[in-house]
């Protein structure tokens, strides 16, 4: 029973009533109703102290979570200010936007790039379109739009041209919290000087400073790619060379700067005859090269070529100056001609060649024969080289015979190659390509000096009358120190300037007159005359006879072989010797081989004859003793 | 002149405790009249009684439960048998009942219930439901799938003392296990209140669910919640899982504002786990309740003129479902909240029921029934 409720009917009944069974009942429920309180009582009890417990164990979490967060706050605020920093540090604008495309932080160089930024307070949002909205065009925001609606999870970069002009390249990537998507970084710079620059370096790298074209770097890339795509679709092309007949006249008549500007307009000309997709560069002086990609067939750069010589040949206006040109272009197709850009440029460059020696102004398709002459020239200029080394030339002289008396006023020299087989090779073989690789000039230095050491033997064994008649290259005529050789050569060997001839072509003079001029006039100065070889083939004209320093013609050999069956040929003899005579200038008939060519040469008033009715060119000893053996007789 | 109408449906009771015989006797002849048996109280006594009582009242459809004790007017007693008799003039009843495999079935089991009881002119649905093998929330939602918002369903979840041992359903048939009994009323005629109300005090900490499936509890705030529960019974631990009631669980779902209360229904001390009578879905907060005497006893007054409020004039039948946990906590009192309920009510209808494992209402703002716990909750009954 409930300790109180014992006290209570202890206290307050009666013992008798105690015991009573009416009221057991009774107490049993007033008992029950005690401890029922009791245990109400306890539990409440319990569940309050262990309720204050919890709630004074969460409080106390709570307080440690506090200050924790407190840590953290400082923590964070100390990043973050690192982070500015570092962010402001960096050299380029730094946007962050959260994964709905928010701007959540950016830098001062952000400020700078987008200033509508500076009004930005957080945590006020901005898309990326307010933020550039001012700077680009709407159509770059689409491509933004594009970035963030297309879940691309890789890095972008590109670039955005702002309307001020300015060119701003972006990189954005993606950034992650553990392994989902939480935004993106942008990161712009302003590229738009190193845009500049770069374009300049590559301009100066890849493009002709004169004429903005593709040099010839460029041109090997493009060929290179050209080649791989054709390789690809089995295509074909075209590669041109073009190359100006006679373009140096034109600097050296009219300078440097007029001859740009032929350049120019040159390369206008031939760009505005060439398809979008064709290359024209400019790779050397007045070289040109055409790449003619995917064509249908040959037609295609034939039509082409056809364009380029029409437009080049016709006349330029320069400063009041007409002036005429024409181009000699060579043409290699791929894959026919060659498969790599190398053999192609090669084959273009030797079917121009071709074009130019078989008379300019026009086109040559490349020929594997091309090849084989280029093969057989570079033998030849090796064996040349050899030859110089090993003295394996001689000079041959061939008499200028006086008709009125019949001795040898002069000798012409003739150069003569004995191969190390013993076999003469002629000069018809040689010469050209002595010409081309620039060997004339050693070679004629020789001949040159030969001729003078030959005179001066034969000055010191009696013969003192005769000279020797050089024959000189275009290269030795525009070689400004022809004169200072010669002068030197006359002193070391002793003899005066009047032993020595030379002889030169009328198409030589044409070439560049005033240099022509200026130095057969030092020549001269020397005491050494000059003699127009071939006379009556070329371009004669009366202005160049007179003006040039000249003291000889020589009528050439084909109409004096004719003389006695073709009248045109014996008009134009007998003309050649009247105009010497009235110009004051010697005569000298060469080819003469029969008796009675030399009777009609002697009755036109034709003072010296050469050829081989006296005698065919012959080795020094040989010559020595006709000089010896000398006047010829003749019967007339 | 006031025309008063004629009371057309009638209620008669009587009381068979474990020792004496029925109060008052049970006819001698057989009373036609009565269309149900509303039988509350011990499956032994009901077994021992259900031959007299079907001969008594031969057109009578019997539905009942065993109960941790049964209400008959403002009385409680235990181990004996309530049996109310009821008579409609215009009301059409109907009852089945479906066998309950498993604890996840009950929504099915609610289904089945439905597509035997539904017609054009269902009115309302009283459920009694086996006490322990069910989820009563998967019931409830069960229901309401399938029945119109103007059928309203109440009823509740049987008891077995403060055993928590075995739970049986009454019927004609006689004391059936594991199974799911509902009775439908059909006419236009006849008016349902309903009311429900708890008045517990909420204490302590929310606690997140943070380990659940379904009905099972596991942990709260990562802690075992069997272990909590112990600490807070104390010496009551090993009264477990009757004791657990004294502190129900006051649940917010993570999806709504509403709190629902939740009592335990078995313990496994293998898993450390809690069943409870309805879902405790894994995010949502649980809090610890407590009883506070006069607040529960508001509270059965409270659920009285909630159930009034639908009714016109004094209903004829009032069925008390209330939980078994205040019980427990009421001890003695227990009868006071019946006397509140009266009160409210007034001296008019006849009133019976049981107290429950569970209790199925509709809440007042929402459509729909849903499972309460620690609650009284009461449906009235008047044909107009």
């Amino acid at each position: 029973m409930h300790t109180l409720l014992a006290r209570q009917i202890r206290k307050l009944l009666a013992n008798d009533l105690t015991d009573s069974d009416r009221l057991a009942p009774f107490i049993e429920a007033v008992d029950l109703a005690y401890a029922q309180f009791d245990e109400e009582r306890e539990r409440l009890e319990r569940s309050l102290d262990l309720t204050s417990e919890e709630l004074m164990k969460r409080f106390e979490q709570a307080q440690k979570h506090i200050q924790e967060r407190a840590l953290i706050e400082q923590e964070l605020q100390r990043s973050l200010t690192s982070l500015t920093a570092t962010l402001d540090a960096i050299g380029e604008a730094i946007m962050v936007f959260d994964e709905r495309g928010e701007l959540s932080l950016w830098n001062k160089h952000a400020i700078e790039l987008a200033p509508s930024l500076r009004h930005l307070v957080k945590p006020q949002i901005a898309s990326v379109a307010e933020v550039l909205a001012t700077q680009i065009d709407a159509s770059h925001l689409e491509g933004f739009y594009r970035v963030f609606n297309a879940e691309n999870l890789d890095s972008v970069h590109g670039v955005f041209e702002f309307h001020d002009g300015s060119v701003v390249e972006y990189y954005c990537l993606p950034k992650f919290s553990k392994s989902a998507l939480a935004g993106w970084v942008w990161s712009f710079r302003n590229v738009t000087e190193l845009r500049k620059k770069e374009h300049e370096i590559f301009k100066l790298a890849y493009l002709d400073p004169l004429t903005q074209l593709p040099n010839r770097r460029l041109l090997n890339d493009r060929i290179e790619q050209a080649i791989k795509l054709a390789e690809q679709n089995s295509g074909q092309m075209a590669i041109l060379f073009v190359d100006m007949d006679g373009f140096k006249r034109i600097n050296d008549t009219l300078g440097h700067t007029m001859g740009d500007v032929v350049l120019k307009s040159l390369s206008e000309r031939i760009s505005g005859t060439l398809r979008k997709v064709d290359t024209l560069s400019r790779v050397g002086g007045d070289e040109f090269i055409v790449l003619m990609e995917a064509i249908k067939d040959q037609n295609s750069a034939i039509n082409s070529a056809l364009k380029i010589l029409a437009e080049c040949s016709r006349p330029i206006s320069v400063q009041h100056n007409e002036i005429s040109l024409s181009a000699s272009i060579g043409i290699a197709l791929y894959p026919h001609d060659g498969v790599t850009g190398d053999a192609l440029l090669r084959a273009a460059d030797l079917a121009m060649y071709h074009a130019k020696q078989e008379g300019k102004n026009a086109f040559k398709f490349f020929a594997a024969d091309m090849e084989k002459i280029a093969i057989s020239r570079m033998h030849i200029e090796h064996q040349l080289r050899k030859a110089l080394q090993n003295n394996e030339f001689e000079l041959h002289f061939q008499p200028k015979v006086t008709l009125s008396n019949g001795l040898i006023s002069s000798c012409e020299a003739l150069i003569r190659w004995q191969g190390p087989d013993g076999r003469y090779i002629p000069p018809v073989d040689f010469i050209g390509v002595a010409e081309q690789s620039g060997l004339i000039g050693p070679i004629g230095a020789w001949v040159f000096e030969q001729a003078c050491i030959t005179v001066a033997t034969w000055r010191k064994r009696g013969i003192e009358s005769v000279s020797i008649a050089v024959n000189l290259s275009i290269r030795q005529l525009h070689d400004p120190f022809l004169p200072e050789l010669a002068s030197s050569l006359l002193t070391r060997h002793k003899i005066p300037g009047s032993a020595i001839e030379v002889e030169i072509t009328e198409t030589m003079l044409i070439e560049d007159f005033e240099r022509a001029h200026d130095t057969l006039a030092a020549l001269n100065r020397l005491g050494i005359s000059v003699a127009i070889d071939d006379f009556g083939t070329g371009y004669s004209s009366l202005t160049y006879l007179t003006k040039m320093p000249i003291q000889c013609l020589k009528i050439d050999r084909s109409f004096i072989c004719k003389l006695e069956t073709d009248s045109n040929s014996s008009a134009i003899a007998k003309t050649v010797i009247g105009l010497g005579k009235s110009l004051g200038m010697s005569v000298v008939a060469e080819g003469a081989e029969s008796e009675a060519s030399v009777n009609l040469l002697k009755s036109w008033g034709c003072e010296v004859v050469q050829g081989y009715y006296y005698s065919k060119p012959v080795p020094e000893k040989a010559m020595f003793d006709l000089l010896l053996k000398q006047p010829f007789v003749y019967s007339v | 002149m006031i025309l008063t109408k004629p009371i057309s449906m009638h209620c008669i009771q009587y009381i068979k405790s474990a020792a004496a015989s029925w109060q008052p006797g049970l006819p001698d002849s057989a009373c036609e009249n009565f269309q149900l048996a509303l039988a509350f109280g011990s499956p032994a006594v009901f077994a021992a009684e259900l031959d007299a009582i079907k001969r008594c009242f031969p057109n009578a459809t019997i539905v009942g439960c065993s109960t941790a004790g049964e209400i008959a007017d403002t009385r409680v007693s235990d181990d004996g048998l309530v049996l109310t008799l009821v008579s409609f003039e215009y009301t059409r009843i109907k009852s089945t009942h479906v066998t309950l495999d498993d604890s996840t079935q009950s929504e099915a089991v609610a289904n089945q219930l439905c597509a035997e009881l539904i017609e054009p002119d269902l009115k309302h649905i009283f459920v009694l439901s086996d006490g322990l093998n069910i989820n009563g929330t998967r019931l409830a939602s069960g229901f309401n799938r399938l029945l119109p918002a103007t059928v309203l369903v109440t009823g509740g979840l049987a008891g077995d003392g403060s055993r928590f041992h075995q739970t049986s359903i009454f019927s004609n048939e006689g004391v059936l296990e594991r199974q799911v009994c509902a009775l439908a009323f059909y006419g236009k005629r006849l008016k349902i209140g309903h009311g429900s109300m708890g008045g517990w005090d909420s204490f302590g900490p929310d606690r997140r669910i943070t380990r659940a499936v379904d009905n099972v509890l596991y942990e709260l705030d990562g802690q075992s919640a069997l272990a909590l529960y112990k600490r807070y019974l104390g010496e009551y631990a090993e009264r477990l899982p009757g004791s657990a009631l004294l502190f129900p669980l006051s649940l917010q779902t993570a999806d709504s504002d509403e709190r629902v209360v939740r009592t335990v229904l078995s313990v496994n001390e293998s898993d450390q786990s809690m069943v409870f009578a309805g879902d405790m879905p894994e995010g949502g907060l649980a809090k610890m309740m407590r009883a506070n005497f006069d607040r529960l006893i508001d509270g059965a007054a409270g659920a009285a003129e909630q159930a009034s409020v639908s009714i016109t004039t004094p209903s004829q039948l009032a069925v008390l479902i209330s939980c078994v946990g205040r019980k427990m906590v009421l001890g003695q009192r227990v009868e006071e909240e019946l006397e509140s309920v009266r009160t409210a009510l007034s001296e008019r209808p006849t009133m019976c029921g049981f107290y429950s494992y569970g209790e199925i209402s509709p809440t007042l703002d929402s459509v729909g029934c849903s499972l309460h716990n620690q609650t009284m909750t009461i449906t009235t009954f008047q044909e107009v």
